[in-house]
């Protein structure tokens, strides 16, 4: 039987490069990782400026978005108060109403009462045609006839 | 053409006289140098010419007539300034009298052989029978007025009658007081009468007012006198438009446009005094088509200074009437008895 010894050969006697990790495969994974980290952060740069531009740009519509918001705030109380207005107006209105109804009520018994009258003022017999009695309201009268400067004569005769 | 003094002339008074409209034209004139008048005479003469060459009815070149030849038409027609002007104030005449004044009855007029008087150089041109009484456009009016361009149509033939001589007495006032500006001082005054329809300004001949006899259109003494101080006194009266019918009625030239029958039962004339004689005319007419049932009511409401004659021969008028009348027939009767 031949010794153990023999048999294995020593541990030493193995290569290094067999058991050590390459070189450049560290190399690449670190400069893969820088190129990234740089790549990051100038998109990062890129995406910082741009918001930047993007939030100045959009800074005047903010200014009138609150200023609209404004109005309508005030636009809003206007409204509150034409509503309150309308409503006093409406009930003004009504009271109106009711106010007509009563005046109707007093017309139409204002209206037998005529139509009474009148019947009673038909069955009454007065004469159909009457003179009245002479004015004498003249400021000035004369007791002669005096003489004229014209006529009022259609013909355009002479007077 | 005639000039001087009147007899009642307590100072120099010039007097003119020509015809015109079918009836006298005359005007007196007060305070002012014989020259002065006749200059003013002139311009009044001049502004009835035109007025009349415009307006009449029975001049065949007038505007008016013209215009009557397209009755129907509802295209305008531009007319000149004194037709169009008579037309608007016919119209408002029309509204305010409620229809009692239309210048449309010249088809009844001429259906009941009224034929007028031809008057002036040209020959009278009849205007077409209307189709219908009181004809109007589809929207119901008669005359429409364009009074940017001064065009007119009208729906029937139209006669301006009686409110023409009232306008044209009007402008003729007009221009007498542009000639002879010194109307408006105290010592001078004018009477301009055309036909019986009289309009004053200033002063008369003698102290105090003018005097205007009202006539008796019966042909008696004048049954009242009326003063006169600045304004208009005219008259409808059927004393002298009057004839008989086709079918042998006597009828006078002033129909109801209601009925296109004679009006004013009861009545021979109608007299009115107003600032304006334009107005005076109308409501002269508007008035007699009441007849002697209505007249009183009416003149009364409208508080104007009204005297109407009855067919009997009374005299009647409204109390403005009566402040202005200075002398009445009945009262110097009743006086002689005393």
């Amino acid at each position: 039987m031949p010794p153990l010894a023999a048999a294995r050969p020593p541990a030493a006697a193995r290569p290094l490069a067999a058991t050590r990790r390459p070189i450049h495969v560290v190399v690449a994974v670190g400069m893969t990782a820088g190129l990234y980290a740089l790549s990051l952060a100038g998109v990062t740069a890129l995406q910082s400026a741009t918001d930047a531009q993007l939030a100045a740009d959009r800074a005047p519509a903010a200014g009138a978005v609150a200023q609209l918001k404004s109005t309508h705030d005030a636009m809003e109380g206007s409204l509150d108060r034409l509503a309150s207005a309308y409503a006093k107006v409406a009930n003004g209105y009504q009271a109106i109403t009711d106010g007509i109804v009563g005046h109707e009520q007093a017309l139409a018994a204002l209206r037998q009462q005529v139509e009474a009258a009148a019947g009673s003022a038909a069955a009454l017999s007065v004469p159909s045609f009457s003179r009245l009695p002479a004015v004498s309201g003249s400021a000035v009268t004369v007791r002669s006839q005096p003489v004229v400067n014209a006529c009022t004569t259609a013909s355009g005769k002479p007077c | 053409m005639t000039a001087g003094p009147l007899d009642v002339a307590a100072q120099p008074a010039a007097r003119f006289e020509r015809r015109a409209m079918g009836s006298p034209l005359r005007l007196t004139v007060v305070g002012v140098p014989d020259a002065r008048a006749a200059d003013a005479w002139a311009a009044v003469s001049a502004a009835i010419e035109e007025i009349e060459q415009s307006l009449s009815r029975f001049r065949a070149t007038s505007d008016l007539v013209a215009l009557n030849t397209r009755a129907g038409d509802p295209t305008s027609a531009i007319v000149d300034p004194w037709l169009y002007a008579a037309l608007a104030a016919a119209e408002r005449a029309w509204r305010r009298t409620d229809g009692a004044f239309d210048p449309r009855v010249i088809g009844d007029l001429e259906r009941l052989g009224y034929a007028g008087a031809a008057v002036g150089s040209g020959e009278a041109r009849p205007e077409p029978a209307p189709s219908s009484r009181l004809s109007v456009f589809p929207d119901g009016r008669w005359l429409h007025r364009d009074p940017r361009r001064r065009g007119v149509a009208i729906a029937s033939p139209i006669d301006l009658g009686g409110i023409g001589k009232g306008l044209a007495l009007r402008w003729a006032l007009a221009r007498l007081t542009t000639a002879l500006p010194e109307l408006g001082e105290p010592a001078v005054g004018a009477l301009l009468e055309a036909g019986g329809d009289l309009v004053a300004r200033g002063v008369a001949p003698q102290p105090g007012p003018w005097l205007i006899g009202v006539e008796d259109p019966e042909g008696g003494p004048e049954p009242a006198v009326v003063a006169l101080e600045a304004g208009a006194v005219c008259t409808s009266s059927i004393s002298v438009h009057a004839w008989l019918a086709p079918d042998g009625r006597r009828v006078h030239h002033l129909l109801d446009p209601r009925t296109g029958e004679p009006g004013g039962d009861g009545l021979v004339a109608v007299t009115v005094a107003a600032p304006d004689p334009a107005w005076s005319e109308v409501w002269s007419k508007a008035l007699f088509l009441e007849g002697q049932r209505g007249i009183g009511p009416r003149a009364r409401s409208l508080g104007l200074a009204a005297w109407w004659m009855r067919t009997d021969g009374t005299l009647e008028m409204t109390p403005a009437a009566r402040e202005r009348t200075v002398w009445l027939a009945a009262d110097g009767e009743a006086e002689a008895r005393c």
